[in-house]
C-alpha cells in the first residue's frame, strides 16, 4: 500500500522504497492523515479465474494497461500523450469529444484508421468512466477484473492525416482528477511516471473557472504549481500544450494565459496553448472547436524529430563524434 | 473433397438468412460466376428460408436462443468457367448461420462458444453484412446526448447509469472485422484471409446514393468502419452492395412484379470495380471473389 510520508526527502512517492529502510506499514514518518488510499478492493479470486464452461474469450477493446501500450509500442510508434488536470478541468470530455468527431468523420484534417480500445471509448460515451472522487466505476471494474484500480488506462487511436496520409498511433490515459490533485500538492507522483516517455503532455484548464473573477486566481496558481511539478518529471523532448477548455462559456483571458506561460518560459519549458469547446452551449461555437488544431499541434512537434547527429559547437574536431555529443541545454 | 468454412458473421436482422437463401438459388441456377452442379443431400435449412422469398416475404430472424452452430448450406461449386472441365477444382462450402443476437452478444462480452471459434478458426473468409435501414442500427454518439453525459454522469450513482447493450452499428461492425482479424485461418497452408462486407437492403438508397456505391454509403454512414477497412492491411476486405430481391415486399407494386418475375432475375450486387460502380445480376460474386483467393493460392 502506497503511502506518503513526511520524513523530508523521502523518496517513496517516486520510487516506492523508503529512505530509511524502513517498512512502509511502521514507519514512524507516514501520514496519519493521508486519505488519498483507500484500502485495495478484496478480489475475488473465483470471480476473475473462473471461464464459463465451453466459451473462449476474446481479446477484448476496452482500456489498454500501461503494459499493453507498451506491447503495442514493440510493434509501431505510438506516441505517448500525458493528460492532467483537477477535477472539472475537461479531461473525460475532451475524450469524449475526440471519439465523437471521429465517429461521425467531423475531426479537421484527420478521419479514423483504428483503434484497439473502441469498447473503452464507447464506455466513455455512456457516462461509463466519469471519475467520481478517484473511484473506478463499477461497470469497467468488471471489465479490469485483477487490475489494480489505481492503474491508469489508456484509449488507443489510430488516425490518418488527410493531407499526408501518413497514419499516427497516439495513446491517451484516462486519469482522475484527484491524481493531478495529489501531485500538486503531496509531489505524489508514483503512478505517473508513465510521463517521463509523453511525446507530449496536455495540462488541461477549466476555462471558465480561469476568466471567473472569484476562482481566476486560484487557478493561475494552481496550474503553476503543477507546472513546477511537472517541470521536475517529464522530459525536455516532451511537447507541453497547456489545453483551456470551455471555449463557449468563456473567452480565454490573456493576462492569464500569460501569467501561465510565464511561469513555463521560467523553467525553459516552451508551452503552447490551445482553446477548446469538447461541447457546446453556444451557437457560435461549434462543439468540438479547437480540437482538431490540438491534435495538430500534439502530433505537429513529433513530426519534427530532432536530428540523430545534431551538430554541436563545441566539438574538437580530433574528438568522437560520439563521445563528443552535449545534450543541449 | 476437403471442406473449406465461410463464416456468415453480422448482427440480428442484417440480412444474413436471406441472403444465403437467394444465393443457393444463384449457385442451383448456374448462371452466375460460381455455379453448383449437384444438389447437396441436406437442404432443408436454407429451403425453408427461399420458401418465405418465394411467397413475397422475407425470412424472419433466425432463433435467437440457440448457441448450436446450425448448418446453413454445405455444398460443392465450382467457377463457372471450368464447370465442364475435368480439371476444374470444386470447392465444398460450408456456410454455417448464426443467430445475429448471439454475434452481437459475444462481441459484447467478449466470449464466443467454443465450437463457433473453432469453425471461425478454421475458416478462409467471412461474409459480414449490414443491412440498410434496420431497426437494430444505432447512429453514433450525438452532441446532446454528449453534452448531457458529461452534465449529469457525475452525479449518477453507478445503478443509475445508462447501459445500453447496443453498441453503435460503426462500433459493432468494427468489433466483428477485430474478431475477425484476430481469428480467421491464418497459418502458411492458408492464403490471406478475405472479408466481403455486404450492404444489405441497398435497393432502399436513392439513385443518387445508389450511383456512388457501397464504398461511398459506408464513408458516410459509418466513419469509423470505413475508416479502418482502408486501414487494415492483415485482411483483404471488398464492400458489395447487395439487394436479394431487387426491393421491398412491403410495397405492393413490387410484390405484384415480384411473383410474375423469375426469381433469378430478381436481385443483384453492386461494387466498385476500378473507378466504375457496376452492378451486376449474380449473388454468387461475393462468394466467387472470397473462393479466388483460395483457388489463387492453390495453383
Amino acid at each position: 500500500m502506497a503511502t506518503i510520508c513526511t520524513y523530508e526527502n523521502c523518496t517513496f512517492v517516486e520510487t516506492g522504497s523508503c529512505l530509511l529502510n524502513n517498512d512502509p506499514e511502521s514507519c514512524p514518518h507516514r501520514d496519519e492523515n493521508d486519505k488519498t488510499d483507500a484500502p485495495l478492493p478484496e478480489l475475488d479470486p473465483v470471480a476473475i479465474s473462473e471461464e464459463p464452461k465451453g466459451k473462449i474469450a476474446i481479446p477484448d477493446s476496452f482500456a489498454l494497461t500501461l503494459n499493453q501500450v507498451e506491447d503495442l509500442m514493440t510493434r509501431r510508434y505510438v506516441h505517448l500523450v500525458g493528460i492532467l488536470g483537477e477535477p472539472n478541468a475537461g479531461k473525460t470530455a475532451v475524450l469524449l469529444s475526440l471519439y465523437l468527431l471521429l465517429s461521425r468523420n467531423l475531426l479537421k484534417g484527420y478521419s479514423y484508421a483504428d483503434s484497439g480500445t473502441l469498447m473503452a471509448l464507447d464506455e466513455i460515451s455512456q457516462g461509463a468512466r466519469i471519475w467520481n472522487e478517484g473511484r473506478l466505476p463499477d461497470q469497467v471494474t468488471t471489465h479490469t477484473k485483477g487490475i489494480d484500480e489505481r492503474t491508469a488506462g489508456f484509449i488507443h487511436l489510430r488516425v490518418k492525416s488527410n493531407d499526408s496520409a501518413k497514419r499516427f498511433d497516439i495513446t491517451l490515459p484516462d486519469l482522475p482528477g484527484e491524481w493531478t490533485t495529489s501531485l500538486i500538492e503531496k509531489n505524489r507522483r508514483d503512478r505517473l511516471t508513465f510521463l517521463r516517455r509523453a511525446d507530449a503532455l496536455w495540462i488541461m484548464v477549466n476555462g471558465e473557472e480561469l476568466s471567473q473573477p472569484s476562482s481566476r486566481q486560484v487557478v493561475i496558481h494552481r496550474v503553476t504549481l503543477l507546472i513546477q511539478r511537472i517541470a521536475e518529471i517529464i522530459h525536455r523532448e516532451t511537447t507541453l500544450i497547456l489545453v483551456i477548455s470551455r471555449k463557449d462559456r468563456a473567452t480565454p483571458d490573456t493576462g492569464a494565459i500569460e501569467a501561465i506561460c510565464d511561469e513555463a518560459n521560467r523553467r525553459h519549458m516552451d508551452l503552447k496553448v490551445a482553446v477548446i469547446a469538447s461541447v457546446s452551449e453556444k451557437e457560435s461555437i461549434t462543439p468540438g472547436a479547437g480540437v482538431s488544431d490540438l491534435i495538430d499541434l500534439t502530433l505537429r512537434s513529433l513530426r519534427n524529430t530532432p536530428s540523430f547527429w545534431p551538430l554541436d559547437e563545441h566539438h574538437q574536431p580530433e574528438a568522437r563524434m560520439l563521445l563528443a555529443y552535449r545534450y543541449k541545454r | 473433397m476437403p471442406k473449406q468454412s465461410i463464416i456468415l458473421i453480422g448482427g440480428p436482422d442484417s440480412g444474413k438468412t436471406n441472403y444465403l437463401a437467394r444465393l443457393w438459388e444463384d449457385l442451383r441456377g448456374g448462371e452466375g460466376k460460381l455455379v453448383a452442379p449437384e444438389v447437396p443431400p441436406d437442404i432443408t435449412y436454407v429451403e425453408d428460408a427461399l420458401r418465405h422469398l418465394l411467397q413475397g416475404q422475407f425470412a424472419p430472424r433466425s432463433d435467437k436462443g440457440s448457441e448450436e452452430l446450425v448448418v446453413g448450406l454445405s455444398i460443392p461449386v465450382v467457377s463457372a468457367g471450368q464447370r465442364d472441365d475435368e480439371r476444374g477444382v470444386h470447392t465444398e462450402i460450408a456456410v454455417p448461420d448464426v443467430s445475429g443476437e448471439l454475434w452481437r452478444q459475444g462481441i459484447h462480452k467478449c466470449k464466443l462458444p467454443s465450437q463457433w471459434m473453432e469453425t471461425v478458426k478454421s475458416s478462409f473468409g467471412a461474409l459480414l453484412f449490414v443491412r440498410i435501414g434496420s431497426k437494430q442500427n444505432k447512429e453514433p454518439l450525438d452532441w446532446v446526448t454528449a453534452a448531457s453525459i458529461l452534465k449529469h454522469a457525475p452525479n449518477l450513482a453507478d445503478s443509475d447509469r445508462p447501459t445500453s447493450e447496443l453498441l453503435p452499428t460503426g462500433v459493432q461492425l468494427c468489433e466483428y472485422l477485430r474478431l475477425l482479424e484476430h481469428s480467421l485461418s491464418r497459418d502458411t497452408a492458408s492464403p490471406r484471409p478475405r472479408v466481403a462486407v455486404l450492404v444489405t437492403a441497398w435497393d432502399r438508397l436513392d439513385p443518387a446514393a445508389d450511383k456512388l456505391g457501397p464504398n461511398c454509403y459506408l464513408a458516410k454512414e459509418y466513419p469509423l468502419f470505413s475508416g479502418r477497412l482502408e486501414d487494415i492491411d492483415t485482411i483483404d476486405v471488398k464492400v458489395f452492395g447487395v439487394s436479394v430481391v431487387g426491393g421491398d415486399f412491403v410495397e405492393e407494386e413490387f410484390r405484384t412484379a415480384f411473383f410474375n418475375a423469375d426469381l433469378r432475375k430478381t436481385g443483384y450486387v453492386v461494387h466498385h470495380v476500378e473507378d466504375k460502380v457496376e452492378k451486376e445480376f449474380d449473388l454468387t460474386l461475393p462468394v466467387a471473389w472470397l473462393l479466388e483467393s483460395l483457388h489463387n493460392h492453390r495453383s
